[in-house]
């Protein structure tokens, strides 16, 4: 499947075509009787520039997929490209194309310095020490961490640890960003600092970032698309607005100014009206559209002013959980919302 | 090698360096250890027939000193190197740095080994520089310095190299290893030393030990430092042969061996699990 789901422009100095692709994907644990399927068969296109959400419940696979992507883990079947590069056959090629923040790593060393582990990371990965000094430099003014720079990253508090981290991953400008909890065990604070940098990431330098987090409040606020996983499959994966466009409840609500003064006597059942401030609010809690224009008719006929109608729109919590327990009917763009895996 | 690779290298260099410095309490409460095991086994070699018959004469030789000096110092090395890159390598698996190494576009067995290399050589010549200060008041050190040692002593690290990978490739897969390794340093220490003329070992544990890492080379040092023999002979204890086909086949057989580790750990999801 080629799904280009976005416009967002390819980042300057990328390759052609995806970011990302995943090709028939799986991974299988044990053998025989005790064989487990961690990830199966998926194909996903990362187009450059998409923020992604991977979402899915714990032992979902997709720790297993994001480290498949990073080559840490050996896939089953199928194939994985970075920027063009083959992950299997050109590793080192494909690594440039990649910064990562692992779950349940400290992936920095906590005896260096925050200054050391950039220099040591961006030295790691072929720059040369002068090329690292200013995007270090950078990074760490940036994130707030100038000033403790040469402390020791043991000493840190947790959320500034991350940072270090994020700062790691981001010291050889990579074009494509894997954050695995990101802002797992962060205080408010930090987290709200990890979660505006990725979205700097995105937005003002057009990295291409693979999200996984069990914050669902983080991932509807950053991700373009979200890709929900169980049981090693995606069963639904469709950019983010669509997604809730596509669950949006039969709940409508109607806002007219002044008040009804029982002007409308046949609302339908279980329709309630409330003031709202110098208007009115008609709910409409189990709607069709049939219904809803019937309203704005009587509404109409009693001469009502209209200010707006809203289809509510439900969070994207409540698609996850509704897209764990009804698996079978969930949205690809290519089962034009009714698929199973893209 | 590409300049990105040299720098990638030095980098590795310095973080064992730094490793290094972080550890110096240890190496500083360890080097009196070498000294004082060197002062004990002194008077009690070559006089195994005395021992048995309960009648030790407990005075240090400066020859037999020097000599086991000689035998000593490559095996610390070889500790140095192995023992530590075990259990670096264990920290960065357990604290998961590990996998952010393997994000680097250089060959994993080489980020992993290079940088320990260089560590291991100066935490030796530290080590070794404080053992002789510690025996040299009590028995003087009698080592005739010689150009040709550099061979043996460049066939010593190359070994100790393999010998690493081979112990950091199962420790990628099979983490605890920590008994396998003390076993591995024990074993290499007893067979080494039947390439030091002062200890009779059976004919069957002398041809044994040409199979195992530092003997030739401890043998060819030998050669080298205290006698008028040349390291270019082509057989017999250090010679040429056997002291090259033995490095570099510890040497290929470590790459392979890490390189086969670090598959399985790829394969079964458990590179950066401990």
């Amino acid at each position: 499947m080629e799904a280009v789901l976005t416009e967002n422009p390819a980042s300057a100095g990328t390759a052609p075509g995806a970011a990302i692709e995943l090709s028939g994907l799986g991974k299988a644990y044990g053998r025989g009787e005790h064989a487990f399927a961690a990830v199966r068969e998926t194909t996903l296109s990362v187009p450059w520039g998409q923020v992604i959400g991977l979402l899915g419940p714990n032992g979902a696979g997709k720790t297993t997929t994001i480290k498949m992507i990073c080559g840490l883990i050996t896939p089953s079947t199928g194939s994985i490209t970075l920027g063009g590069y083959d992950v299997a056959r050109q590793r080192s090629h494909a690594v440039r194309q990649i910064g990562a923040v692992l779950e349940g790593s400290r992936n920095v060393y906590w005896p260096m310095s925050a200054w050391e582990n950039l220099m040591y990371f961006g030295r790691l990965k072929g720059l040369r020490g002068s090329e690292v000094r200013p995007r270090a430099r950078r990074l760490l003014t940036d994130l707030g961490l100038w000033e403790r720079r040469h402390e020791t990253v043991g000493s840190y508090s947790r959320g500034m640890q991350q940072k270090v981290a994020v700062a790691a991953a981001l010291i050889t400008d990579p074009p494509i960003i894997l954050l695995d909890e990101p802002t797992l065990g962060l205080d408010v604070e930090a987290a709200r600092t990890v979660k505006d940098w990725i979205a700097h990431l995105a937005a003002d330098d057009g990295k291409t970032v693979v999200l996984t987090t069990h914050q669902l409040e983080v991932a509807q606020e950053l991700s373009d698309r979200i890709a929900v996983i169980k049981e090693g499959e995606i069963i639904a994966d469709l950019p983010t607005t669509e997604l809730l466009a596509r669950h949006a409840e039969n709940r409508y609500e109607i806002r007219v100014a002044g008040s009804l003064d029982g002007n409308v006597g046949g609302l339908p059942a279980g329709a309630r009206v409330e003031p709202d401030g110098s208007g009115t609010r008609v709910l409409l809690p189990d709607a069709d559209s049939a219904t809803v224009y019937a309203v704005l008719d009587q509404l109409a006929a009693a001469d009502q002013q209209l200010v707006s109608v809203a289809q509510a729109r439900p969070s994207l919590e409540a698609v996850f959980i509704r897209l764990l327990h009804h698996a079978g009917a969930a949205p690809t763009p290519e089962a034009g919302g009714e698929g199973t895996t893209p | 090698m590409s300049t990105r690779y040299l720098v990638a290298v030095g980098n590795e260099i310095r973080k064992g360096l730094r490793f290094a410095w972080s550890e110096r309490l240890q190496i500083l409460i360890e080097l009196p250890m070498f000294g004082v095991f060197i002062l004990l086994l002194g008077p009690l070699l070559g006089q195994g027939e005395v021992v048995v018959g309960g009648e030790v004469e407990w005075a240090l030789d400066s020859a037999t000193t020097s000599v086991m000096l000689v035998w000593f110092v490559p095996f610390i090395f070889f500790y140095m190197q192995v023992v530590k890159m075990f259990w670096r390598l264990l920290g960065e698996i357990q604290a998961g740095t590990i996998e952010q190494v393997y994000l680097s576009p250089l060959p994993p067995w080489l980020v992993a080994a290079v940088g320990r290399v260089v560590a291991a050589f100066l935490e030796t010549l530290l080590v070794a520089a404080g053992t002789v200060a510690i025996v040299a008041p009590f028995v003087p050190i009698r080592v005739d310095w010689n150009a040709a040692a550099l061979l043996p002593a460049a066939m010593i690290m190359l070994a100790a190299v393999g010998v690493s990978l081979i112990v950091a490739g199962a420790t990628l897969v099979w983490k605890q290893i920590q008994f396998v390794n003390d076993t591995v340093l024990l074993v290499v220490m007893l067979f080494s030393a039947s390439a030091v003329p002062l200890i009779d070992v059976p004919a069957w544990w002398a041809d044994a030990s040409h199979a195992f890492p530092l003997t030739d080379g401890v043998g060819s040092l030998y050669t080298a430092l205290f006698t008028d023999g040349s390291v270019t002979e082509p057989w017999g204890m250090g010679g040429l042969v056997p002291l090259l086909v033995v490095t570099f086949s510890y040497l290929a057989a470590g790459i392979v061996a890490f390189g086969f580790g670090e598959r399985v750990a790829k394969r079964r999801g458990t590179l950066g699990r401990y």
